[in-house]
């Protein structure tokens, strides 16, 4: 039930279950942590009543036990057991003119951070927007970090380091394809960022070793960071104790 | 007088306080004897008597836990636990690491395959040549058709080689000859909306000689020479897009076949059939309702036969694999004539495709079966292959590109799964050695077909990294 070209997934680690949206088939798809070869997932949502479109990012609060999936103008969120044909169990609105499709959650703070790749037509900056976890129906950002101190052009990806109230940021480059050395994974604070801030720390550039980041994760017991670049084609393993 | 006799008086004094003190003491001791004497004689032993400092009364070692690592913190730690270890995500300036040295910080590790990776294949007759892209790379490599690489060597090098950010290449999952000028058309997937053209006489890091503005995701390319026109397949639309061969930058389609009757679903290879006015074309099996049109382009302006992105939201669902079968001027929203499709037939993400139009043989690389399945071109419905070449000896693993040489008698395959390419009898059954291998890498060398690794997951219980492609 997968497909080529999947730009999203999330581990649960009390679970031990992994999440892929697959737009294609507009499906959400939960498989065992230890699936491996031709395995149909334990779970999937697809179906009238899920508003899945495009679903093509994806996070986990492995606490709270949900998933997030960021959709353009709300933000869906399920149940980690969802199966079948089922609603969400809480819509975020986005405000008007907003539109997201990259997400994170910071399952201690209960902050859902969101954002959008190349920002709406209107901005030049795209922007990080900091969302309470539990809000539903019309929601208004708790925060929003963007404009040119940022130096986001453009955004890939997000992931959370929970215990810390970070985000990390895969900052792409929105002009073309190819290297582009302008780009890195920033961090910025889920709690403390607010508004044209820099990010805390860059990993990997500006002008590093990476060229378009796209994928991002955590490894806590071994401070360190986890970064796929689509030109370098590579998955990289970056030790970042500062951020631990 | 009186002080001399005081002296000897208060030492007197001082002497008989000490010895009280001494006797008290032995006194409190023996009681608490007295009072622990119902007790072990360990614990008795244990019994610590006051020092005036600290002394250590107890070890007893924490749990290991998974996941993060609560830090050590001082007696001089703010307010609380939880402000405390997000103190790196407070006030700016923390005295943490420099952030610009930190942003020059090498990776420990990555994780790269070294060799190209070969996806599709094409052969010029003209020049004796194979031509394969290297989706690994960004490559497209040029070998002598004849290449055979020798069990002992590390792999073959290629006659020519074009790469680099000049041409464009990026992941390219289709490939076509011209088989009059050796001109190479290569389709870039889903990172560049352009098919690059290169000269025969091109190498290196060049711009291509020519260029044709595409849709996002196209995939496979096939032309007709005898109507000189080129087709290529759409994944992310679910469609199929035909231009005149002519057709260079921003030239838009001539026609295009998209709808809900096409049972288009994630299409992948194209096969034509000039002789009897058909196309073939692969689907892995995702689909959802669209909207179709050009009003449906959304922001983009209007361009005739250009696939619309509109769908409809919660209408997706997944349908076996597939070959679906059209006529060679299809259009819009058309069914298929026929669909080859169910268990016996064996399609799992049937990927690479081509036809014999002497002898109507539908050729298909089966991907995740590492097989390559043979249908009559008219079969239909749940059909099993006519034949199929599987097994170890075959060495295919993963094969997603195919190519037919109807003046040498054989067809080729590009394998993503072992960094090689090799060159089989047309008539190739069963478990059958290649006639030929071009290896890109060493024998046994694993492919880890990365391909534009859009995400990544760590799953911290068994310490592995998840990369979905």
């Amino acid at each position: 039930m997968l497909a080529r070209t999947m730009h999203g997934i999330a581990y649960h680690r009390l679970r031990d279950e992994f999440f892929v949206p697959q737009p294609f088939a507009q499906s959400i798809l939960a498989f065992r942590g230890s699936t491996a070869g031709d395995e149909a997932p334990v779970r999937y949502i697809q179906g009238s009543r899920t508003q899945l479109n495009n679903p093509s990012r994806i996070d986990v609060d492995p606490i709270h036990d949900e998933i997030f999936i960021p959709e353009g103008e709300q933000m869906l969120v399920f149940s980690a057991t969802a199966h079948g044909n089922v609603a969400p169990i809480r819509v975020m609105k986005m405000p008007p003119g907003v539109r997201v499709n990259v997400v994170a959650v910071d399952h201690v703070n209960n902050i859902v951070i969101a954002g959008n790749e190349t920002g709406s037509p209107e901005e030049r900056y795209p922007r990080l927007l900091f969302l309470d976890r539990t809000a539903s129906g019309d929601v208004t950002p708790l925060r929003v970090v963007g404009g040119p101190k940022t130096m986001m052009t453009a955004m890939f990806s997000l992931r959370a380091h929970s215990e810390k109230g970070l985000v990390l940021l895969a900052m792409q480059s929105p002009v073309e394809s190819g290297p582009r050395d302008e780009v890195f994974v920033g961090v910025w604070s889920n709690l403390h960022d607010n508004g044209d801030v820099a990010p805390r720390w860059t990993i990997g550039g500006p002008y590093g070793v990476l060229k378009q980041p796209r994928g991002i994760d955590l490894d806590a017991k071994n401070k360190s960071v986890i970064v796929t670049d689509k030109v370098l084609n590579s998955v990289l393993t970056f030790y970042f104790p500062e951020i631990f | 007088m009186a002080e001399r006799k005081m002296k000897p008086l208060l030492q007197s004094s001082l002497w008989m306080f000490a010895i009280l003190a001494v006797a008290a003491g032995w006194l409190l001791t023996a009681n608490e004897g007295a009072v622990l004497s119902n007790e072990s004689s360990l614990a008795l032993r244990s019994v610590r008597k006051p020092s005036g400092a600290a002394q250590l009364v107890s070890i007893e070692p924490l749990p290991i836990v998974e996941g993060a690592e609560c830090q050590w913190l001082p007696a001089s730690a703010g307010a609380g636990l939880v402000a405390v270890s997000q103190e790196v995500g407070g006030p700016r300036g923390t005295g943490m690491a420099s952030p610009a040295e930190a942003a020059k910080r090498q990776p420990i590790r990555r994780i790269h395959d070294p060799y190209p990776s070969f996806s599709s294949v094409a052969v010029d007759l003209k020049d004796d040549e194979v031509v394969l892209t290297d989706e690994n790379l960004f490559q497209v490599l040029v070998y002598d058709r004849r290449t055979n690489t020798p069990p002992t060597a590390g792999f073959s090098e290629p006659k020519r080689m074009l790469g680099g950010v000049n041409t464009k290449i990026e992941f390219q999952c289709g490939v076509y000859v011209d088989p009059e000028t050796g001109d190479i058309y290569a389709v870039n997937n889903d990172t560049v909306d352009t098919l690059v053209i290169f000269s025969r006489e091109q190498r290196g890091n060049v711009a291509p000689a020519a260029e044709l503005h595409t849709p996002h995701g196209t995939f496979g390319i096939a032309v007709s020479e005898s109507r000189q026109e080129l087709f290529l397949t759409v994944q992310h639309t679910n469609a199929l897009v035909v231009w005149n061969k002519s057709a260079r930058n921003q030239d838009h389609p001539i026609r295009l076949l998209q709808g809900n009757r096409t049972q288009l679903a994630d299409p992948h290879g194209i096969a034509v059939d000039s002789k009897r006015g058909l196309i073939f074309v692969t689907n892995h099996g995702s689909s959802r309702e669209l909207r179709v049109g050009n009003a449906n382009q959304g922001r983009r302006a209007a361009i005739p036969n250009w696939p619309a992105g509109g769908q409809v939201a919660g209408s997706g669902r997944m349908v076996p694999s597939s070959i679906t079968v059209y006529a060679i001027d299809a259009q819009g929203d058309t069914a298929p004539l026929r669909v080859i499709t169910g268990p016996k037939t064996n399609l799992n993400w049937p990927t690479g495709l081509a036809v014999n139009e002497e002898t109507g043989e539908l050729f298909v690389a089966n991907d995740m079966h590492d097989e390559v399945l043979v249908f009559p071109y008219d079969a239909e419905g749940d059909v099993a292959p006519k034949r199929a070449l599987r097994g170890p000896k075959t060495g295919l693993k993963n094969p997603t590109g195919l190519n037919l040489d109807l003046k040498n008698n054989e067809f080729w395959v590009a394998n993503f799964g072992n960094h090689t390419a090799a060159a089989y009898r047309l008539d190739a059954e069963g478990d059958t050695p290649p006639l030929r291998r071009i290896r890109s890498g060493p024998v046994d060398e694993p492919a880890l077909m990365i391909g534009n690794p859009g995400s990544v997951a760590y799953d911290s219980n068994r310490e592995q990294i998840l990369v979905p492609n």
